[in-house]
């Protein structure tokens, strides 16, 4: 009797460790769910062309095309990410391969710090510092740009750039780095040729991981991008005010009215945004993996 | 320990049997509608609820169309908007709305101190001609060789809605010049007052500060005596509604914000008086 109580026990156990786990997958599931079935009306009510390809987003005319999002937010993503690699792996080794212990301490933390500011309080500083200042160095009509948007952005995402890469690249066995140099090579060479070919994998995540940081960001975007949805020309020009896939949702969630069609397109939006997000982890795993093969790691 | 926990029930229990009737006991009047005259309404709504205990005023939002459907359908006693009732919801519900005009409001079109210099005076033309990308450059309208930087408010804002109606003549034309979108008055502020190129637009009560500038329409300076005369072309009403027959409890309210002390409400928050 004990014991089949005991296996009762056991067998609960299991099945709530069970539940446990699976129910982040099914928090996602309804997810998609919720979104494709808010969004699907967008699709069908613009038509696929017209609202993926569509230029024009005005609510005065019901006229939903969000072209004009996509490349925004591809601007901002392409110009943040640039930015943060340029800053950011440069730093992440030398934290992990130069840095004499001493500054490492303190450097570490505060790149750490750079990631718990919240973002309304970089798009303060943003509006307050960045505009001016690209305000008076370019010749441009205002400081609301791609460019703020990037270079701020950039600062953001350079948190999970540095500290992931940090890791990746101090985890890198000792005795690979020490047989470099017993061969006769330089500090530079061995980082160049042993460290970071072996290290690539973390890096290559970290840098995917901060395209969903920069693709997701809100807040900070919508006080200095400009909110403009409209295509730049030439549709590359970061010196151009314009408008991000979040910041739009954002911007007019508050005001559609449930069930309008404006309603649906900002869901639409939504869907979009989860299937770049989801295809972009997929590309992610599927590169570690084939690097992790080549390497011969793991 | 015990005995204070015992005794803590026991006070909530007594506070809430003394003052739920309290509140059940007086009669309560809603309000609901436009966010422009939100403010006024609230402060208005705070100050009468305290001078008396027959009536409880409960405003809240929700913009001047759903201000109107409730006031029709009645959900709530009194809507307000900041446009006059349209001639489609008057299809739709009936033509049994009462009107009050509470205050009147104007758009200031206001532009950077340094511009401010050599152009203090545009016309309409010139105006809609800049917000729409026409005239792309200070130089044309008698100011520096500096391009313009165009600033307007959100789609959904009622300050673009009457700045549209009254430069464009629909709310729904498109200012194919601007440059960027605000929030908010103060955003919109802010941005002009740190550009030396900038033109936009804001609420009467958001003037002042050395930064931004209100300039002249057709000859017309934005005072609250062009704005409340309507001879400064950029103006609205804000309006309270009533349907059928205002009744007592909706007439005393309504009376209370005309009365001198309501209308010096309307003034500290930034409108101009209608009476």
């Amino acid at each position: 009797m004990r014991a089949k109580f005991k296996n009762i026990k056991e067998k609960l156990i299991e099945d709530l460790l069970f539940i446990a786990a699976i129910s982040s997958i099914i928090v996602v599931l309804f997810i998609f769910i919720f979104l494709m079935k808010e969004g699907a009306f967008a699709f069908l009510e613009n038509g696929v062309f017209n609202f993926i390809f569509g230029t024009k987003w005005r609510m005065e005319t019901g006229t939903y095309g969000i072209a004009p999002l996509i490349i925004g937010s591809s601007l901002v993503t392409i110009g943040a990410v640039g930015f943060a690699i340029v800053f950011g792996i440069p730093s992440a080794i030398f934290l992990s391969e130069l840095a004499p212990p001493r500054i490492g301490n303190i450097l570490k933390p505060t790149v750490e710090l750079l990631n718990s500011i919240p973002s309304i309080v970089y798009g303060f500083i943003g509006v307050v510092l960045l505009l001016t200042s690209l305000r008076n160095t370019f010749d441009m009509i205002d400081g609301h740009s791609f460019l703020a948007g990037s270079i701020l952005l950039g600062v953001m995402a350079l948190p999970t750039i540095i500290t992931i890469s940090d890791d990746a690249i101090t985890a890198v066995p000792k005795d690979l780095r020490e047989g470099s140099m017993a061969l006769g090579a330089t500090r530079w060479q061995t980082i160049r040729r042993v460290v970071l070919p072996s290290a690539i994998s973390g890096i290559m995540a970290s840098i995917l991981l901060a395209v969903g940081r920069v693709l997701g960001e809100t807040m900070a975007i919508m006080l200095i991008v400009g909110c403009v949805a409209r295509v730049p020309s030439p549709f590359f020009n970061f010196f151009q005010s314009g408008d991000t896939m979040t910041a739009r949702i954002a911007s007019e969630m508050g005001e559609a009215a449930r069930g309008s069609l404006q309603y649906h397109s900002l869901f639409g939006i939504g869907v979009l945004l989860l299937i770049i997000v989801t295809v972009l982890n997929v590309i992610a795993d599927i590169i570690r993996v084939r690097i992790q093969k080549k390497v011969g790691r793991e | 320990m015990k005995m204070n926990k015992k005794k803590m029930i026991f006070s909530i229990f007594l506070i809430t049997i003394l003052i739920v009737p309290a509140v059940h006991s007086a009669e309560v009047l809603t309000i609901t509608g436009s966010s422009t005259v939100l403010p006024v309404a609230a402060k208005c709504a705070e100050v009468f609820n305290e001078k008396q205990g027959d009536i409880t005023v409960q405003v809240s939002g929700g913009g001047s169309g759903h201000g109107i459907e409730a006031v029709a359908t009645g959900k709530a006693d009194i809507g307000m908007a900041s446009r006059e009732v349209k001639d489609s919801e008057i299809n739709k519900y009936g033509d049994k709305f009462i009107e009050d005009t509470i205050a009147r409001d104007g758009m200031a079109v206001v532009v950077s101190s340094k511009i401010y210099k050599k152009v203090q005076n545009l016309t309409k033309e010139q105006i809609r001609m800049i917000f729409d990308g026409k005239i792309k450059n200070w130089k044309e309208v008698g100011g520096p060789d500096k391009r313009i930087f165009v600033v307007v408010r959100k789609s959904g804002s009622g300050t673009r809605d009457t700045f549209m109606e009254a430069i464009f003549g629909s709310s729904k034309a498109e200012a194919r010049g601007k440059y960027i979108e605000t929030s908010e008055n103060s955003e919109m502020k802010t941005a002009i007052s740190q550009s030396d190129i900038a033109i936009g637009y804001l609420g009467l009560g958001y003037l002042g500060g050395k930064e931004v500038k209100a300039i002249s329409v057709d000859g017309v300076s934005p005072t609250k005596e062009t704005v409340k005369d309507g001879t400064y072309p950029i103006a609205r009403s804000l309006y309270l509604y009533t349907w059928e027959k205002t009744s007592l409890k909706e007439g005393k309210f309504i009376d209370f914000i005309l009365s001198e002390e309501g209308q010096n409400i309307v003034g500290e928050e930034g409108f101009v008086p209608a009476r």
